[in-house]
């Protein structure tokens, strides 16, 4: 499995809804963290940055899917930009998910639903709060 | 350092058109550089502070107001007779003539083993930004940049100074701000760079779009944070739901 897959994976598990860049980051990380299992062979390194795990490829991966016609990257009113599976990405993530145990395919389902059930600030709290080696380069460090 | 996106095409004193275009400029992977004014000028400022960062190995050991004195004698070598040709042109052309010379400049700079921050003015007078005044604007925004700035170091940084993600927050959310509320010629796309000593390296960097995503939808939720303040004084605030941390995974 390539990082590429696990990212339209995470985009695909919210179902063609969009998920916001710290939705997708921070899914992506927790998958990682509590599935090493699963993720051993190529997954993403990320570090701490300022909101908490961080690492670039997973939007450059994003972009990759996109052109492959798997995934929608469209702005939001905000500003950022949004990531939601197409068609074609949820038919290809379905078969993705067949290399999973059904352990993981359910924890992957349940990490986003969880990721996306919160807000940005809630979600980054409780990323911190888990995973507190990711504070440090955050902005608005305490003193 | 931060700068907007957009470039306004003219003549004389006439605009004519608006063109997204990058504003700050990486240089040998170690500078940043910003200019308000004239893209000609930029580009020859650029130049030439490559040049003597390629051929002026001592500047980095330089004191900072050692440093900021070498680059401004190399820009004045541009502006010096830039200005004297404006100031003939301007005779004839009237006060229009003096835009071709008139720009400021931000430099983000390793000097003596820290990052520095130097401002040159319209003559390339230098100075750097310290403790005491730790940010500073320029262009044709500076005039929303630097209250917005005021204010968000007062309400965030009194006490302190920010660090590095603070400052790129502080960066977006103004320019996010002077592309909401400027009366025209500062647009989207915005752009951050950052000076950072790595492993005893510096190294400049221009944040990918990706990047500043997450500081976008930080400045957001602080908008919205700040749109909640009135109702809080009339209405008792609904307790805040406890965090909820990851989903335990069953023995993955």
């Amino acid at each position: 499995m390539l990082s590429k897959d696990w990212n339209l994976l995470v985009i695909a598990a919210a179902e063609g809804k969009p998920l916001t860049p710290v939705q997708l980051q921070k899914s992506l990380f927790v998958f990682g963290e509590e599935c090493p299992q699963a993720t051993k062979h190529e997954y993403y390194q990320f570090v701490p940055y300022h909101y908490g795990p961080f690492d670039s490829k997973v939007y450059q991966d994003a972009a990759l899917l996109c052109a492959e016609g798997l995934v929608y990257i469209r702005p939001s009113v905000g500003g950022w930009r949004e990531y939601s599976a197409t068609s074609e990405g949820l038919e290809r993530a379905k078969e993705l998910e067949g290399y999973l145990t059904p352990k993981h395919a359910e924890y992957l389902h349940a990490v986003v639903t969880w990721a996306r059930s919160l807000t940005f600030d809630q979600l980054i709290r409780a990323i911190y709060k888990k995973y507190p080696a990711y504070k440090v380069n955050s902005v608005f460090q305490p003193q | 350092m931060g700068a907007d996106g957009a470039a306004t095409l003219g003549s004389m004193e006439e605009p004519t058109i608006r063109q997204p275009t990058p504003k700050l400029c990486i240089i040998k992977k170690s500078l940043i550089l910003g200019v308000s004014g004239p893209i000609g000028l930029a580009q020859r400022f650029a130049g030439r502070i490559e040049k003597l960062w390629a051929e002026d190995r001592s500047l980095t050991g330089q004191k900072p107001w050692q440093a900021m004195t070498t680059i401004r004698g190399a820009l004045w070598e541009i502006l010096g007779p830039e200005l004297q040709v404006a100031d003939v042109a301007k005779r004839a052309l009237g006060q229009g003539a003096i835009r071709s010379a008139y720009s400021t400049s931000l430099l983000a700079v390793p000097v003596a083993k820290k990052t520095c921050l130097f401002q040159f003015d319209q003559q390339g007078a230098p100075e750097e930004a310290t403790e005491n005044i730790p940010f500073v604007s320029i262009g044709s925004a500076q005039k929303i940049a630097d209250p917005f700035l005021a204010f968000l170091r007062d309400v965030f940084w009194s006490e302190k100074l920010p660090g590095v993600g603070d400052g790129v927050f502080a960066t977006v959310w103004t320019l996010l701000h002077a592309v909401r509320t400027n009366p025209g010629g500062v647009a989207e796309p915005i752009e951050v760079g950052v000076l950072r000593c790595k492993d005893q390296t510096f190294e400049a960097t221009i944040l990918s779009d990706e990047e500043m995503d997450e500081h976008r939808q930080a400045v957001r939720k602080a908008e919205k944070h700040l749109q909640t303040f009135p109702a809080s004084l009339q209405e008792q605030p609904e307790e805040e739901p406890a965090d909820t941390p990851p989903p335990e995974p069953e023995k993955c």
